[in-house]
């Protein structure tokens, strides 16, 4: 467990409009503890005008997969908490953009151009929530899920021509690789990686796993105790069941939506 | 003060339910009629749980293994009694004898549920290894065409569809058991069902984790059956 770490994003937050509980977690997968590797998955929220919430995967073959993750991650979050909501797509493409930026001249880019970028590799799932709407962007695996009354809105995983591979924001035609997914009136909002859509989707992803999302948010949005709520989401996705069944690692982000 | 449950707490009643492992399909068609009441329904349920327990504890076989029971009893009624669920979900039945023994009819269903899985698999990627029907019966079938429904379970089993296997108690008639596959049928001793379940699923473990198209291991029964 020490190899494991925990980050705990709970935080309430409010303005005028909306309230937001979040809740996070991130355990380190079987195949990199038995490699003595760190989580390669990085996730961080930061509100201004918009909530911005966002995972990204460091890719496992990539040297500085988990130094992609986090500046990718840092960099949509800080651009995008008060960037212009009615043009958003735009400003997600920019701040994807400026993070590739940073990393063609970040000190360990050999090459120190965009050939370099490719030991950076990484997948991202955001999210940005204006009021009651909101989009999803996302390249790669892992998943995003807007849950409602009585539907859901997801941004499903994608592959590519093999289930091992998928896309990264690092890769030259990355834009060709982004999609958005819009929604609104969300009750609560997920994120997750790949090691945790096997858990939250049915095998073919046109519906949720109902016994893995309701309980996680029926639990997260009573508890009261968000230490006590970010401890108990770490020790459901480290049960051994859990690291037995999908050896990646394994990120849950929850914004309850009020 | 620190909360003393802090460091253990889950969250209850999450299911970590992933499909992406490869799938053994495994169908228990179980002999519920009359004259199992009594003693050999009750092994019969421990031996059910003793297959849930021994399932459970195996970590390969608790995400690989896939059951489905189906009750042959009543008014030549089959039903499901299980449907299929993954070893780790699986709680075992408690099995109540009663009725005839319409073994043509639950086979007929085994059959039927068992494509109907494969066809799920395929539409959700999922790879399965062949499946596995176990007929276990105290006597022999009472429906009126269950010999059709045996050749068409002699039929798959050339075709290599699935993988058949009779077991019947001291009183069985096995010569009529045999008929439902291509394997000669095994007599249980005594009531000794716990010890056939365990047997079975460290079988069915082992086959989940073999190399595809791995010989089928069923030579070496243990103590269960009268060699």
């Amino acid at each position: 467990m020490l190899r494991n770490f925990l980050r705990t994003l709970a935080i309430g937050m409010t303005n005028s409009r909306r309230r937001f509980k979040i809740i996070s977690a991130s355990v380190t997968g079987l195949t990199h503890l038995n490699n003595n590797l760190p989580c390669q998955d990085y996730c961080r929220h930061r509100r201004g005008k918009n909530l911005v919430a966002v995972l990204s995967d460091g890719a496992g073959s990539a040297k500085y997969g988990r130094i992609g993750a986090r500046v990718l991650c840092n960099k949509l979050c800080d651009i995008l908490a008060d960037a212009d909501f009615s043009g958003i797509e735009d400003e997600i493409k920019k701040a994807i953009e400026t993070a590739r930026q940073i990393l063609t001249i970040h000190r360990l880019n050999g090459p120190q151009n965009e050939t370099g970028l490719d030991s950076f590799a990484a997948t991202v799932v955001g999210v940005v929530y204006n009021h009651n709407k909101g989009i999803f962007f996302h390249i790669g695996d892992g998943a995003a899920l807007s849950l409602h009354d009585d539907y859901f809105r997801a941004s499903r995983p994608e592959n590519g021509c093999c289930s091992c591979e998928t896309f990264f924001f690092t890769q030259k035609y990355w834009k060709s690789s982004l999609r958005f997914t819009r929604f609104a009136n969300a009750e609560a909002i997920f994120l997750m990686s790949d090691g945790v859509t096997s858990f939250a989707f049915q095998p073919d992803f046109q519906d949720i796993e109902h016994r893995f999302i309701l309980p996680i948010h029926n639990f997260l949005s009573a508890e009261k105790n968000t230490l006590k709520a970010s401890r108990a989401l770490f020790n459901t996705l480290s049960a051994s069941k859990a690291q037995h069944l999908n050896p990646d690692d394994k990120t849950l982000m929850w914004i309850k939506v009020s | 003060m620190a909360d003393t449950n802090l460091d253990n707490e889950m969250i209850p009643y999450v299911e970590f339910a992933d499909n992406a492992n490869e799938r053994t399909p495994c169908v228990l068609v179980l002999d519920c009629s009359g004259s199992m009441r009594g003693e050999p329904i009750k092994q019969l349920n421990a031996g059910l749980k003793a297959l849930e327990q021994e399932l459970k504890d195996d970590i390969d076989a608790s995400s690989r293994v896939q059951l489905l029971i189906i009750k042959a009893f009543g008014k030549d009624e089959a039903v499901v009694s299980t449907d299929w669920t993954d070893a780790m979900n699986f709680e075992a039945p408690v099995m109540e004898a009663g009725g005839l023994t319409p073994l043509g009819k639950a086979m007929d269903m085994a059959l039927d549920k068992i494509e109907a899985q494969k066809s799920l698999y395929d539409s959700c990627g999922i790879t399965s290894k062949r499946p596995w029907i176990f007929l276990i019966s105290d006597g022999e079938p009472t429906d009126y065409d269950w010999e059709i429904i045996a050749a068409k379970c002699r039929e798959a089993q050339n075709k290599k569809k699935v993988v058949i296997h009779a077991v019947g108690t001291k009183d069985a008639n096995l010569d009529k058991l045999a008929m439902f596959s291509t394997n000669s049928p095994k007599r249980l001793s005594g009531l000794r069902f716990t010890e056939f379940f365990l047997w079975l699923s460290r079988s069915v473990s082992c086959v989940s984790r073999a190399a595809p198209n791995a010989p089928e291991l069923f030579e070496d029964t243990g103590d269960w059956d009268d060699k």
